[in-house]
């Protein structure tokens, strides 16, 4: 009883989760919890499998669960589908924002935003009010709204479509948000941007998950734990000076220590 | 009966009340070529990939007078001048061309001067066979439409073709000539749509000759039901600075078959064509482009693309030839296909024959599935699979689609297409 009372401030559960792509064993036993408010940073050289573990919370199917649960707000995660799953309130940042020749973003996010509310039971939202939701949100993370309405991230820079998935993730309003590796190719303006733009959209109700190789994107997006993802494993975990310790020592700190073990 | 039989039969009722307007040996010399050739098989080149023998032992009947009325035409909901063919025979109660004489002569095509279709008429055939000799010799029904200088036809006309085969089988054979004289221009729909629950066989020829400094955009839309066949021709002839826009768009159908020819006869001259063929079930649509760029310095853009589901089978064919003299030529063409299930198919082939040396000429096909990256994106922001790959669908056929120039009929094919696409 104690536990399921618990449970209700978990939004996010993983339990010895494993994974593999074709033979290849990539995620050996994941442990973590996610309570909402919070922001977690998963670190870790490359390879070590940091975009296999956002991947599988967002349903991608080129990786095979073999072991392992995912709770998310008390559903079996595992078991939904991607846009069951987006539905539900989890949202991913790809690391490699899709184009889509012929689809412009207002276009399918007008659709998106409406199959959520419909999932929710909530009625299509109209034009004028998604228009307005829309002109609110492109200030949040300073996006030319010409941009929305040209073909998903035909032609934009790598800040431009960083800027776009986080424009979508504000009009989606997650209660999970998964950001993979979106501080790769940005230089430090739009990095401030992007970061920026994330920190408008914390609230207490809401979760953070940041993926990232690099430190430099913490300085902005304050994580309240930092976990070190190595080997398919979380190998350490810590607050935000953990971060700073592994900028400070390198990967090979981490590594030296599970090879020696 | 085979069908060749009957066409052969049928021409021995028809020759005595032919229409004079074409003339007498150019029919008996089609008719010949028809005994001689026969309906196309897959034995030759150009008819490889598509097969007709399915439907020759139909007891077809041909220039079957037309059911009194019909409502079962669904007519575009634009202002336009309006052309009713019920199985091969204009009708003219149906019809309503009321204002066009200020700016054209419209006739049926056997009440056409002799000296006018001799002038016009079957002037460019780079590929003959059994079908297109037998629309030749049965030339009678069909439209002649002359834009005078320097007019612009203020309205499109539209041109319905209803197969009606409630009354058994039928072969139409419709034969249009349309001419713009220099500097006019003039937008022309041919809308294939069929009633009845029997086997109709449309087999078609428009002929379009440009004069200088003309304009013309011509649409085809193909909507008929699942007993149809259809073997279409249309062929533009350019002369000087002339301009064309071609759009080819076929949904439907059991089999289609279009050819699209075009002559760049005179220099400065500029042609685009533009497909959209959507496969399901086991459909068959096949088309075939020719682009002769006989003269120097024209401009030709080719652009067709195919989505393929269930057993369907596409054919493109695209040809482009660069004759000695057509120096300074552009021309570019490309087939972009997506299959959507294991058991279509797609057959592909841009042909280009290029014997000038100072030429810009590319040339590109691809057949591939979804962007399954792409839809698994969409997914993750909370749209169905469904939804996800309707969206991709109408977005590949939309550059297409966004070719149809008349503002109300885009919108209406466009939401005809959506319907279509819809899981």
């Amino acid at each position: 009883m104690t536990t399921d009372h618990l449970s209700l401030f978990i939004m996010l559960s993983i339990k010895n989760l494993q994974a593999r792509v074709e033979e290849k064993e990539i995620l050996k036993g994941i442990n973590l919890e996610v309570k909402a408010g919070e922001v977690h940073a998963i670190m870790g050289p490359n390879g070590s499998g940091k975009s296999t573990l956002a991947s599988i919370l967002a349903g991608r199917e080129t990786y095979e669960v073999t072991g392992g649960s995912i709770t998310f707000e008390g559903k079996d995660l595992l078991e939904l589908s991607p846009e069951d799953r987006a539905r539900e309130g989890v949202f991913l940042a790809f690391q490699y924002p899709v184009e889509i020749p012929g689809v412009s973003t207002i276009n399918f996010l007008k659709t998106a935003v409406n199959a959520i509310r419909e999932y929710r039971g909530e009625e299509a939202m109209d034009a004028v009010s998604f228009l307005k939701m829309m002109k609110e949100k492109t200030k949040v993370v300073e996006i030319d709204e010409t941009l929305l309405k040209r073909s998903l991230n035909e032609g934009f820079s790598g800040g431009e479509k960083k800027r776009n998935e986080i424009f979508q993730m504000a009009m989606l309003e997650p209660k999970l948000a998964v950001l993979d590796e979106t501080d790769s190719g940005l230089d430090i303006d739009a990095l401030k941007i992007v970061a920026n733009g994330v920190n408008k959209l914390r609230s207490k109700n809401n979760a953070v998950i940041v993926v990232t190789h690099y430190q430099r994107l913490l300085d902005y997006i304050v994580p309240d734990y930092v976990h070190v993802l190595y080997n398919g494993r979380i190998v350490k975990s810590g607050t935000k000076e953990l971060a700073l310790e592994l900028e400070a020592k390198g990967y090979d700190w981490i590594k030296n220590e599970n090879t020696a073990v | 009966m085979n069908l060749k039989d009957l066409i052969l039969e049928e021409y021995k009722t028809f020759a005595p009340q032919a229409s004079n307007a074409v003339s007498k040996v150019l029919r008996e010399e089609s008719i010949k070529q028809v005994a001689e050739w026969g309906i196309p098989t897959i034995k030759q080149e150009e008819w490889k990939y598509t097969n007709l023998k399915s439907i020759l032992d139909t007891p077809f009947r041909l220039n079957a007078s037309p059911a009194a009325t019909s409502n079962a035409i669904h007519y575009y909901n634009i202002d336009a001048y309006k052309l009713v063919f019920v199985n091969g025979i204009l009708n003219a109660s149906l019809s309503d061309t009321k204002g066009i004489e200020a700016f054209a002569t419209l006739k049926s095509i056997s009440e056409a001067e002799p000296a006018i279709l001799s002038k016009y008429f079957n002037k460019f055939h780079p590929f003959q066979d059994g079908l297109q000799a037998a629309n030749l010799a049965f030339a009678q029904h069909g439209v002649y439409l002359h834009v005078n200088k320097g007019k612009a036809l203020p309205k499109p006309v539209v041109v319905y073709f209803l197969s009606d085969t409630t009354q058994g089988p039928i072969f139409a054979q419709p034969r249009n000539l349309i001419v713009l004289e220099q500097g006019a221009s003039a937008k022309w729909i041919e809308s294939f749509q069929s009633t009845g629950n029997d086997t109709s066989f449309t087999n078609i020829c428009s002929e379009f000759f440009l004069h200088q400094d003309s304009h013309l955009e011509q649409y085809k839309f193909q909507q008929e039901n699942d007993k149809a066949y259809h073997v279409g021709t249309s062929q533009v002839v350019h002369l000087e600075k002339s301009y064309s826009h071609s759009a080819v768009l076929t949904w439907s159908g059991a089999l289609v078959r279009n050819n699209l020819n075009i002559h760049l006869g005179a220099e400065y001259c500029e042609a685009h064509l533009y497909g959209l063929y959507l496969g399901n079930n086991s459909r068959h649509i096949d088309n075939h482009t020719l682009v002769d760029h006989a003269m120097p310095n024209c401009y030709s853009n080719e652009l067709y693309k195919g989505i393929l589901d269930d057993q369907s089978t596409g054919v493109f064919n695209g040809k482009i030839w660069v004759q000695k003299d057509a120096q300074k030529t552009n021309a570019f063409q490309s087939n972009k296909n997506v299959l959507l299930s294991q058991k279509a198919t797609m057959n592909t082939k841009p042909q280009l024959e290029i014997f000038a040396d100072d030429v810009k000429c590319s040339h590109g096909a691809t057949v591939g599935q979804l962007d399954e990256e792409a839809l698994f994106f969409l997914r993750a922001r909370g749209i169905p699979l469904a939804q996800a790959r309707m969206l991709l669908m109408q977005a590949f056929s939309d550059d297409v689609l966004n070719k149809i120039t008349i503002p109300a009929l885009q919108e209406e094919i466009t939401a005809t297409i959506a319907q279509r696409l819809r899981p």
